[in-house]
């Protein structure tokens, strides 16, 4: 499994043990929103040559994160939508290096977390992401 | 001599020591100027120099290393850079007789940990201690 991957299934993996969302999945599954769930997009990876060693270059690996909530009113649902931001967030940095995977590097710390950013809101369902940012290391190809 | 561009650090030893994690070399060669004119020149006429010297600066960010360094302590500074374009040869830079003459640890909050290492070369010959070349 790529280093990509493999950080990909963890943020997931995390997500899920956090016990705050019923549904997680990788890209937006779309579906059932009577539930909190939970998707990890992923947008880009960004390729640095390290500065203080030949061999190695830095990867920043871009994801969103996307929490969708409902409830019957929409601040209610905008408000739980906040809070499951912060849930997954928390979760998301409960091991910032991924089991090793990532680790904090001059481009940036091993995960980093965005800004909340509201989403489409069709009531009474509403979505709410942050970008996700995560570094490791990795021979130069 | 082929014009060729050289951008990174492979290698730096400072002695038997591996300096790690390299982030730039630099070597500056100098002398002192010393101006002389007439009485009625309103500039230099001649100019001569000092005895030449040489002094390097290396910055890592393997602290831990750079730690266990002593002041005074001696040995050659060694370092290959590689060229920008591939087939071409690396080129191995020498100091012979590097003399550590300052160690600066920088420990940072929120970047990484680095150390700057200033030398000034000496010859025990007197002869030239810089030294560059095509690596083999």
């Amino acid at each position: 499994m790529s280093p990509t991957s493999a950080i990909l299934q963890d943020l997931l993996a995390a997500l899920r043990a956090c016990g705050k969302f019923a549904v997680a999945t990788l890209g937006d599954a779309g579906g059932e929103t009577s539930v909190p769930r939970a998707s990890l997009c992923y947008e880009s990876r960004e390729t640095f040559p390290a500065d203080d060693d030949a061999s190695v270059c830095w990867v920043r690996l871009k994801v969103r994160v996307t929490v969708h909530a409902r409830a019957d009113k929409p601040s209610e649902a905008a408000l739980r939508a906040v809070d499951l931001c912060s849930l997954a967030s928390a979760a998301l940095l409960a091991d910032p290096c991924r089991g090793g995977r990532c680790q904090d590097l001059p481009i940036g710390a091993a995960t980093e977390i965005g800004r909340g950013e509201p989403g489409d809101a069709k009531r009474p369902d509403i979505e709410m992401s942050f970008a996700l940012r995560c570094h490791f290391q990795e021979v130069c190809q | 001599m082929t014009a060729q561009r050289y951008q990174r650090i492979t290698a730096v030893t400072f002695g038997a020591l591996e300096l790690p994690l390299p982030m730039s070399v630099r070597l500056y060669r100098s002398a002192e100027p010393q101006l002389a004119r007439g009485d009625g020149d309103l500039f230099a006429t001649s100019v001569q120099l000092s005895s030449p010297q040489i002094t390097a600066e290396v910055r890592i960010r393997g602290t831990a290393v750079a730690e266990t360094l002593s002041l005074g302590q001696c040995g050659s500074l060694t370092f290959t850079v590689a060229p920008a374009q591939s087939g071409q040869a690396s080129r191995t830079v020498t100091l012979g007789g590097a003399v550590l003459t300052a160690v600066e640890l920088a420990y940072e909050q929120t970047a990484m940990a680095a150390a700057t290492l200033r030398f000034a070369a000496e010859a025990t010959d007197g002869a030239d201690p810089f030294h560059a070349e095509e690596s083999q």
